[in-house]
């Protein structure tokens, strides 16, 4: 059926969203306009107010809404520690584990050749900034295992060496929680790589 | 397609995140030729399909066939996974290259064993350290269009159908390549906006579609081979599929970065 044009509107916009099909998008714009009018405007306001307030970090290149964020201009954050993610999710997942202590920089994507992405459209050129500038003593490149992850990640390695800083990359291997048996080679082998010594 | 379950061999040609967990996916299967599929879960659940569902790899795969425009992917297991190529960028970028070819130049529903075979044979090649050069790309290219029917002629004029038999001037001399013409034009047919092309370089690619797959890397490229067969070559397979590819910008960006 059609749909009044503000409603369509709607859902066409909601539709771009990810994981969002029409019929969700449907759904939602049906609850939108059912709803209360303070939520239809608070909803409103609060998109509308995301990417004019939240910019990003000029250290880690994060999204945050001071400048620098609030993990770049913590004390207690160890900046000469840098971890290298490829996108602010990445970044959330680490954050939310607990134990790191460093600062971090977001590239906001990997080199991407099936998506023509290339080294200029990702927060490279940053990266070294930092880097030569900073007195940064170890860089951790926590990119993912897929091809981009894997490749974006030996890319800044070559990048970085000539600054003399320690270079590291996160493990891979078996998922905690799971058994040997169900392992693929690659995983095992990366896992058998990346062994370390028992401390009894 | 008919409604129900099949197996077939295949590489990965391409994988887009969807939706909270799912993959769309574009695979050259032995059996069927390129087929799309989702995946569902496949970020998410580990045991069915680990990374096997990553651009590149050779696996084994079961989906279902429901009507719908995307195939479901019930399983899959490697083959190969080709993991030198993973991990340095000028072999990826090359490797995604022939993937994205493979997938521009073929429809659904067409059948071409040979590419899916040529497909899992170049990608091992490059595993094992061949093509840093390019000539292996050319070689490639020209083995695709030979298999897809889409060749250019590139032993006599396209336009007069005359050998070329190194005469200084007049129908036996190698005028240059046309795509448009869809082939090498002597010096007795007119011809706009011809690409440079030497002998050397049209007898070479003409032989590549002829040799084992195999022995490719020991044929011998001359000097002007690997900008001339690149540009008219790409040019060629450009106005076949016409537009960009994105690999190709890719290769582009990466040695011109600016660092
Ligand atoms: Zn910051
Ligand atoms: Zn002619």
């Amino acid at each position: 059926m059609q749909y009044a044009e503000p409603i369509d509107r709607l859902i066409k916009a909601l539709s771009r969203l990810p994981g969002v099909g029409e019929k969700s998008a449907t759904r939602i714009a049906l609850f939108i306009l059912n709803s209360r009018n303070e939520y239809a405007d608070e909803l409103a306001a609060s998109v509308a107010g995301l990417k004019e307030k939240v910019a990003l970090c000029s250290g880690c290149m994060t999204f945050s809404d001071a400048d620098p964020c609030r993990i770049c201009a913590n004390p207690a954050r160890d900046a000469h520690t840098i971890c290298v993610v490829s996108d602010f999710k990445d970044m959330v997942a680490i954050e939310g584990m607990g134990g790191y202590r460093g600062s971090y920089h977001v590239l906001h994507g990997n080199l991407a050749p099936l998506k023509g992405v290339g080294p200029d459209e990702i927060r490279i050129k940053e990266l070294l900034g930092r880097v030569e500038a900073d007195g940064v003593k170890e860089v951790i490149l926590a990119t993912g295992f897929d091809p981009e992850g894997e490749s974006t990640s030996v890319y800044l390695a070559r990048l970085l060496k000539p600054c003399g800083v320690k270079i590291t990359r996160i493990a891979s291997g078996i998922p905690v929680g799971s058994f040997v048996e169900y392992m693929d080679g690659a995983t095992l082998g990366r896992a058998m790589e990346g062994r370390k010594e028992v401390v009894a | 397609m008919k409604r129900g379950l099949y197996k077939a061999h295949a590489v990965v040609l391409n994988s887009i995140d969807y939706g909270e967990s799912d993959r769309i996916l574009a695979f050259f299967t032995k059996e069927h030729g390129k087929i799309k599929g989702i995946a569902k879960g496949a970020r998410r659940s580990r045991k069915r399909f680990v990374g096997n569902l990553d651009p590149l790899c050779h696996i084994k795969l079961n989906y279902y066939c429901g009507g719908g425009e995307l195939a479901r992917v019930e399983d899959a297991s490697l083959i190969e996974g080709f993991h030198n190529l993973r991990t340095d960028i000028e072999r990826l970028s090359n490797a995604c290259y022939i993937l994205e070819l493979v997938s521009e130049m073929t429809r659904e529903g067409q059948v071409f064993p040979r590419v899916y075979g040529m497909l899992a044979g170049f990608l091992r090649m490059m595993d094992s350290g061949a093509g840093a050069d390019g000539c292996l790309l050319r070689f490639f290219e020209i083995r695709l269009l030979n298999a897809i029917g889409f060749m250019p002629c590139i032993d006599r004029c396209v336009v007069c159908n005359k050998p070329i038999d190194g005469a200084a001037n007049g129908a036996g001399r190698l005028n240059g390549f046309s795509s448009e013409k869809g082939g090498i034009v002597c010096g007795g047919c007119p011809a706009g906006g011809l690409l440079p092309i030497s002998p050397g370089t049209a007898r070479l690619l003409s032989t590549a579609t002829k040799f084992d797959e195999d022995k490719l890397t020991r044929l011998v490229p001359g000097a002007a081979f690997t900008d001339e067969s690149e540009r008219i070559l790409y040019d060629f397979i450009k106005f076949q599929i016409g537009k960009e590819l994105k690999t190709k910008k890719f290769m582009h960006k990466l040695k011109n970065a600016g660092f």
